[in-house]
């Protein structure tokens, strides 16, 4: 033994000018922390490289979680903006009068189920309505309308022509028919985008040609400019627009003169719609002679009412997203937690040696928090970006409006790193607290 | 020669566990003085409190009573923090089984105390490759423990307890898990940095070979020291009684 001692390895010989036994100075308390963090996270990362799949495995959860939120957000936000657009493009500041929701007697029917409104309604309206700005009524009619060889069956509205006030629903080409063509009962049409190109060729210029409605012919004189889908889904743009004398007494009319199918009448401005719309009940109440306690026999709808409809439908799905989000990151969040106590047991050794080398609580702490968040952080990232793939690819297929929210993004990121550190913190603590020398021990 | 300051200084340390309902006394009442640079074995059956000590010394473990003074500064009471503290500075741990992180480099592996050391991060692997060279092992530097030889981990755990430039080495059976002649190539090594750099080296050994190189054995039985003997065949190094 002691012959071995003199005989030790040639690396033993000249030892003594080795190690020099300069201490290096005390870190600034700044550079001590910088390197604490760079550390960690060196560490960390080191940790969960060394075990790629279980760690991706792990972030799976958060993942899909964050992947999930992020493409709903994105389609609910799309939907929302497009129900937005839609009622945009039908006119903020109107209000529609249908006939009666009931009949007399108390015999409730639906929407339009009397024909109560008259043309004497919609003058009573223009009278007496102080923040009304313009009205008009509509007759309507599905009927077929011919052109040359082709027909198509659209809706044929008679209208005042206040109507391109009301509805602000300017020409494209060609002009709105006048009170001249309404007092004269007019046999003159102005057509909806979608008409024109199921009538008419392309390049052909329908203003000016000649269209048949129920045999009576009418000259084009207008083409309205293109307004797209209603929120309720109708091609606005499939229809004719004829002067509402003319629909009257020309081609729909077999019922009594004077009733009309809807007044629509447009309020001075967005705020005085509230107004408007009381001063038409009151006003159309007057005209029918009902009395007080009495029912409506019309209703009076302005799209704010729409508007409260869907922002009640886009609440609920907000809600829903919130419970899915918080399902998918809860579960995502106990899979990191299950991980990392896994991993606290399976390196308890480790944890021990650390700690005999001079490891901290808190650095042990730190270093399974930091775990925990580069997980949940990563998982999260990775979600974000297979989030924005899924919506790109849902807006590219399904031609579905998406509307990509930087907001969630962060949220989404931010989210994920908090879960880290809620789900992290237990396990760190666990690992922090054990005691070196029963760690050093473990088998 | 006058008589060294003591690096350790214990006064009637006591060590209970409570093991179920029944307590065990581990340490009944340990007093002992370790000059600094002296080259220490300590003997004993298990269970013969021997292990308690070093981790007492190794500021692992807290007395129940008694005191322990690492030089000349009380430390048997501090909280878990500052002994960490005291672990990364001053104290290198050897251990029978290496303990080194699987899958880490050799390198790595010595860099690791330094992690929690108040060395500027750029300079940590500079120390380590120092630290490794120093046991030899410069060109193993990339090798991951699977990769190395029992005596070749055995040293660069020597080199990990080296890097921080320690005062004391405590070694928990260092040749336990090594054959006879590696297990003299590691406790020559000890040796040479016992000599070399005045470093106080005291190990806890079976083998009665292993003791007898060193300068001093301290038998424990129950938790008591039995013996306390200057190994005369032993080449001097600090002082011993």
């Amino acid at each position: 033994m002691r012959g071995e001692a003199t005989s030790a390895p040639d690396v033993w010989a000249g030892r003594e000018a080795t190690l020099p036994r300069a201490r290096p100075a005390t870190l600034a308390p700044s550079a001590q922390t910088a390197k604490l963090v760079v550390m960690t996270i060196r560490i960390a990362g080191r940790a969960l490289w060394r075990n790629r799949l279980r760690s991706g495995l792990t972030m799976l959860g958060m993942i899909i979680g964050v992947a999930a939120v992020i493409a709903m957000v994105s389609v609910g936000q799309g939907a929302d903006r497009f129900v937005q657009e839609q009622m945009a493009s039908f006119g903020t500041n109107i209000v529609m009068v249908v006939p009666g929701a009931v009949s007399s007697g108390g015999a409730r029917s639906g929407w339009g189920g009397a024909s109560t409104l008259t043309v004497a309604d919609s003058a009573a309206i223009r009278r007496a309505a102080p923040s009304v700005a313009a009205v008009t009524h509509v007759r309507r009619q599905v009927q077929q309308v011919i052109h040359g060889n082709l027909n198509w069956s659209s809706v044929i509205q008679g209208v005042t022509p206040d109507f391109e006030l009301v509805r602000d629903w300017p020409v494209a080409s060609g002009s709105f028919f006048t009170d001249r063509h309404e007092k004269s009962a007019a046999k003159v049409a102005v057509l909806g985008l979608t008409v024109v190109r199921n009538l008419f060729g392309p390049g052909q210029d329908p203003i000016g040609s000649t269209i048949r409605i129920k045999k009576v012919p009418f000259r084009v004189i207008g083409v309205l400019a293109a307004k797209g889908q209603s929120s309720w889904g109708q091609d606005q743009d499939d229809v004719v627009m004829i002067p509402f004398s003319t629909a009257e007494r020309k081609v729909l009319g077999t019922q009594i003169l004077g009733t009309v199918d809807m007044i629509y009448a447009s309020a001075r401005r967005t705020a005085d719609l509230p107004a408007a719309a009381e001063e038409i009940t009151a006003v159309v109440r007057q005209q029918h002679r009902i009395g007080r306690g009495q029912d409506d026999d019309f209703t009076v709808r302005t799209l704010e009412d729409l508007a409260a409809a869907s922002a009640a439908a886009s609440k609920v799905m907000g809600n829903l997203l919130l419970a899915i989000a918080t399902i998918s990151l809860l579960v995502g969040g106990i899979g990191i937690m299950n991980i990392l106590l896994v991993s606290v047991t399976e390196r308890t050794r480790e944890i021990g040696l650390r700690m005999a080398v001079g490891a901290k609580t808190r650095h042990i702490l730190l270093q399974f928090l930091s775990e925990a968040i580069v997980l949940s952080m990563t998982g999260g990232l990775v979600g974000v970006a297979l989030g924005l793939l899924v919506t790109r690819l849902i807006a590219s297929i399904a031609q579905w409006p998406t509307v990509l929210s930087l907001a969630s993004v962060a949220a989404a990121f931010l989210v994920s790193g908090s879960v880290g550190v809620f789900f992290g913190y237990y396990p760190a603590r666990k690992a922090s607290r054990l005691d070196p020398i029963e760690a050093l021990r473990w088998e | 020669m006058p008589a060294p300051k003591p690096l350790i200084e214990t006064v009637d340390l006591t060590r209970r566990y409570a093991l179920g309902p029944a307590t065990v006394e581990a340490l009944r009442g340990v007093t002992v003085a370790i000059a600094a640079g002296e080259f220490v074995a300590v003997t004993g059956p298990s269970g013969s409190g021997k292990s308690t000590l070093m981790n007492i010394l190794g500021c692992l473990d807290r007395p129940t009573s008694g005191r322990y003074r690492l030089g000349g500064a009380e430390v048997g009471a501090l909280d878990g923090d500052r002994r960490a503290e005291i672990r990364n500075r001053r104290i290198g741990f050897v251990f029978q089984s290496f303990n080194l992180l699987a899958r880490t480099t050799a390198l790595e592996n010595v860099e690791l105390p330094l992690f929690y050391g108040p060395l500027p991060l750029a300079e940590q692997r500079g120390r380590a490759r120092e630290a490794l060279a120093h046991v030899g092992l410069a060109d193993r530097a990339n090798h991951v423990p699977s990769q190395l030889s029992g005596g070749e981990q055995q040293r660069v755990a020597i080199a990990r307890a080296l890097v921080n430039e320690p005062e004391l080495v405590l070694a928990d059976e260092p040749t336990g898990n090594l054959d006879s002649h590696t297990s003299g190539e590691i406790i020559a090594m000890l040796r040479a940095l016992n000599r070399a750099q005045a470093l106080t080296v005291v190990l806890v050994t079976h083998d009665p070979e292993v003791a007898a190189a060193t300068d001093r054995t301290i038998a424990f039985r129950d938790g008591q020291i039995v013996s306390d003997t200057a190994n005369a065949l032993a080449p001097r190094s600090g002082a011993t009684r």
